[in-house]
């Protein structure tokens, strides 16, 4: 164990929108996502430290995240900088949601826990999100089913934005293709898809399909290969 | 909708609070010095007696009102029957 950071996406940038929360999970642990003004994503632990209410089904407001339960804002350091029944209090610093690392590259928003001070590389490829399926299978599954489905399927060097993090690049003659699992729980992974080339909408319509019935297929356990 | 007033700091209180009741000793002190820290106050154990706990604690005043009703209802195995605040 190194004791750096893992990444793991967590969803499609096009899926964190700038007006609201959104929440996902992580192992089996919720997290929520959000922007703050400057367009920038965070990943916290879906649990206000009040109540326990999920983050994830609040609201913005002034460039804070707010609970939906009893109001209470939080800045992008996670800080609560607001309680509206008690307006006139200043809150600690004990009132503080617990904060992952939280990156964007490759059109997909990565997560981290442990030290995720690791800056990003510039990007250096124009990555176009296309869709991302949920599968009821394990991380590990899944992958086998993609590798058995898409022969020459990898993990591109330059394509990893962050240590620990995995984006399998699967080329054709249009560009990449970009395929990012995300372990939601024991059993169920979340495949993020993008793109980076020239493929028509066509093509992209059709590696949507491909990746649908790969889910099905991976879900009924019949990994069949499709080269 | 108009941006919250940024905060000032509520009046400063010191409050010395008795709770009676059925208290697991360890229990209670643990969960009064977690929420003393959690809500930023500073916190002073007083006499400790068998049914009876009483603490210090000085901070923000609504910040002292939570504390006192947070271990009012206390941690699940300990039940405060009456509190004297002083």
């Amino acid at each position: 164990m190194t004791g750096g950071p893992t990444w793991f996406p967590v969803a499609l940038s096009i899926d964190v929108p700038s007006h609201s929360p959104t929440g996902t999970y992580l192992h089996g642990e919720p997290i929520v996502l959000w922007r703050d003004p400057a367009g920038a994503v965070h990943a916290w632990a879906d649990r206000c430290p009040h109540r326990g209410m999920q983050l994830s089904l609040g609201f913005l407001r002034e460039g804070r995240l707010a609970c939906p339960y009893h109001g209470w804002r939080y800045d992008a350091e996670g800080r609560c900088t607001h309680i509206p029944a008690h307006p006139e209090v200043v809150p600690p610093r004990a009132m503080s949601v617990e904060r992952l690392g939280a990156r964007e590259s490759q059109a997909i928003v990565w997560a981290a826990t442990g030290d995720a001070s690791i800056s990003a590389p510039a990007a250096v490829e124009q990555w176009r999100p296309i869709r991302s399926v949920t599968a009821r299978r394990s991380a590990s599954a899944v992958q086998d089913a993609l590798a058995s489905s898409m022969p020459g399927l990898d993990i591109e060097g330059d394509a990893l934005p962050f240590p620990g993090s995995g984006l399998m690049v699967h080329s054709v003659a249009a560009g990449k293709f970009g395929l990012a699992l995300q372990p939601l729980g024991p059993d169920l992974t979340a495949v993020h898809a993008v793109h980076c080339g020239d493929a028509s909408v066509r093509d992209l319509i059709a590696f949507s399909r491909r990746l649908a019935d790969l889910r099905d297929a991976c879900e009924s356990m019949r990994f069949s290969s499709r080269a | 909708m108009a941006s919250p007033p940024d905060p000032r700091p509520s009046a400063h209180a010191s409050a010395t609070l008795t709770f009676d009741g059925e208290l697991a000793r360890p229990s209670f002190t643990a969960f009064a010095a977690a929420r003393a820290s959690r809500l930023d106050l500073a916190l002073v154990f007083g006499p400790i007696r068998t049914g009876s706990i009483t603490v210090s604690v000085r901070g923000q005043r609504d910040l002292v009102d939570a504390f006192e009703a947070a271990c009012t209802l206390g941690p699940s195995d300990c039940l405060v029957r009456e509190v004297t605040r002083r």
